[in-house]
């Protein structure tokens, strides 16, 4: 059995008829920055939304094969999903924050959870100076989360994810739409999670995947091509589709 | 010589000159009707508005005296109608619009809804008679009447919160989910919130159409002069009254009268609507 914090083995998904993944097995390690890279359409993103169960959302969406995290099979019938979104925290490619203010965004989890309002402002407070915000809105806690910028709005949903204590984070293009400058934050952002959390991004960037990351797996067309350390990845890739991806020939 | 492209031919900009003034002589013309409709109303009617006349009973059928049994009668209807076609509207929307799958069973009943919300109010006026006033043995009253409005006024509001739950963004579903919510707490703590301004707009049609609403009132809530004592009386409201008083030939600058109060209520009420709608999108 594998030690890792997500170990996911022989994982198909369909869309009603459309098979999306096929046969992915993958060992993310704890406290680790892992990074799924692949083109548009391989599959990325419903991989992620397989891991925690938001794809249950989507009227014929089917899986099969394993999704253990922490040895424990997310789709077996005593989960409780409510939870498992809680420990697996979800930063969306969007960078829309719900339509509320700044505070009860990040305040959302906490109290869907039912955590009393005195504790709340303090784990908001500690979020906001996590995800490097706080200095930026520390003083306009209830103006509308709409009005900040998308870095700022993209810094807010990983705040949001950081308030529901999760054990991991799945990053889902969280630069897509953001300038170099606030990409550059949000990366170093993940670096420094990824000591405390189990970090998991998806980019079909693949020079974002080069410096980002310890392992790196390249999915297509819903395979695992490969996976590695990143240099390895990088620099010595076993296949060829996998050389042509990183050298910029496709994708 | 090169021809400047940029140059619209002759019958172009003719076309663009008339569609401009039809779509221009359409909206003044509509603006002109209701603003001729106001100012007629008002010109006749204001003259006889008095404090006199708010305050007090009527005399002699109408002929003399004032409306003050009227006024209550409306806003009673109103208070019974609006808040249970609300629940009720609002709470078939919410089923329809995240309960379940677009399928055959829904779009019938969204086509039901449809076709209901177009039925002449006079049929509704009967279908209350017999089954409020008659079957159930409420009489002519505040609750006939009101619930008969409520049925009214239901295709109206389910249509248009239906529509404003479908508009709220799917991401701000996901999100929540995302975040460890459960489908009732998204429902209450996200969608309704955000599409409470499309749904307030239903409601506030729906409150226009209840207080000046007569064929259905008169077969339900009948047509008593006085002051009702209780929810099973028999009630008339403004917009019956100055039916009344202008079929029967009674009084007819007392009609004008009610009819310029009733004008005045109906502009109140939607200004503040807009108002509320403007400080609740303020807010987002």
């Amino acid at each position: 059995m594998s030690q890792a914090k997500i170990s996911i083995r022989g994982l198909d998904t369909w869309y009603g008829d459309l098979q999306v993944l096929r046969g992915v097995d993958l060992d993310i390690p704890a406290r680790s920055l892992f990074t799924v890279m692949g083109p548009t359409g391989s599959g990325k993103t419903t991989l992620m939304r397989t891991i925690n169960r938001l794809n249950d959302m989507i009227k014929g969406f089917r899986a099969s094969g394993s999704v253990l995290v922490d040895r424990q099979d997310v789709y077996a019938p005593e989960v409780d999903v409510p939870s498992l979104r809680r420990k697996v925290g979800m930063v969306f490619a969007a960078t829309t924050p719900l339509p509320l203010s700044i505070y009860d965004n990040v305040a959302y989890g906490p109290r869907v959870k039912g955590v009393p309002d005195a504790q709340t402002s303090e784990v908001v407070e500690k979020c906001l100076r996590d995800a490097l915000l706080w200095d930026e809105v520390g003083s306009r806690l209830h103006d509308p989360a709409s009005r900040l910028s998308g870095g700022q709005q993209q810094r807010l949903s990983l705040a949001r994810v950081l308030a529901l204590e999760p054990e991991i984070i799945l990053l889902d293009e969280p630069a897509s739409g953001l300038d170099p400058v606030s990409t550059a934050r949000l990366e170093d952002l993940m670096r420094r999670l990824s000591k405390s959390y189990t970090v998991v991004l998806v980019t079909h960037n693949p020079l974002q995947a080069a410096r980002v990351g310890q392992l790196t797996a390249f999915l297509f067309m819903g395979k695992i091509v490969e996976i590695g350390p990143t240099s390895k990845l990088f620099t010595s890739p076993q296949d060829k589709r996998t050389e042509d991806y990183v050298l910029g020939r496709f994708g | 010589m090169m021809r400047n492209p940029a140059r619209r031919s002759g019958a172009n900009i003719i076309k663009d000159r008339l569609g401009t003034a039809v779509v221009w002589s359409s909206g003044i013309l509509v603006m002109g009707v209701l603003l001729a409709i106001i100012s007629v109303v008002l010109a006749r009617g204001l003259p006889f508005i008095s404090l006199e006349f708010l305050t007090q009973a009527p005399q002699k059928m109408g002929r003399e005296g004032g409306i003050f049994p009227m006024i209550v009668g409306t806003f009673l209807l109103a208070l019974v109608a609006v808040p249970l076609a609300t629940v009720l509207g609002v709470g078939a929307a919410v089923y329809l619009a995240e309960y379940t799958v677009e399928n055959r069973l829904t779009r019938l009943v969204r086509s039901g809804t449809e076709i209901l919300a177009g039925v002449p109010s006079i049929i509704f006026g009967l279908f209350g008679f017999v089954l409020f006033v008659v079957k159930l043995g409420f009489g002519w009253s505040v609750v006939s009447g009101g619930l008969t409005l409520a049925f009214m006024t239901l295709p109206t509001i389910i249509r248009t919160s239906e529509e404003s739950l479908h508009a709220v963004p799917r991401i701000y579903r996901e999100i929540s989910y995302a975040l460890g919510a459960g489908k009732w707490q998204t429902i209450r703590k996200v969608v309704l919130p955000t599409a409470g301004q499309g749904i307030l707009t239903g409601v506030m049609l729906a409150l226009g159409r209840a207080v000046a609403e007569t064929a259905a009132v008169i077969f339900t809530a009948g047509s008593s002069l006085r002051l009702p004592a209780g929810p099973f009386d028999p009630v008339r409201t403004m917009a019956v009254h100055f039916y009344i008083l202008a079929r029967e030939g009674i009084s007819m600058e007392r009609a004008y009268a009610t009819a310029a109060a009733l004008i005045i209520l109906i502009l109140v009420v939607n200004s503040l609507a807009l108002v509320l709608m403007r400080r609740y999108r303020a807010r987002f």
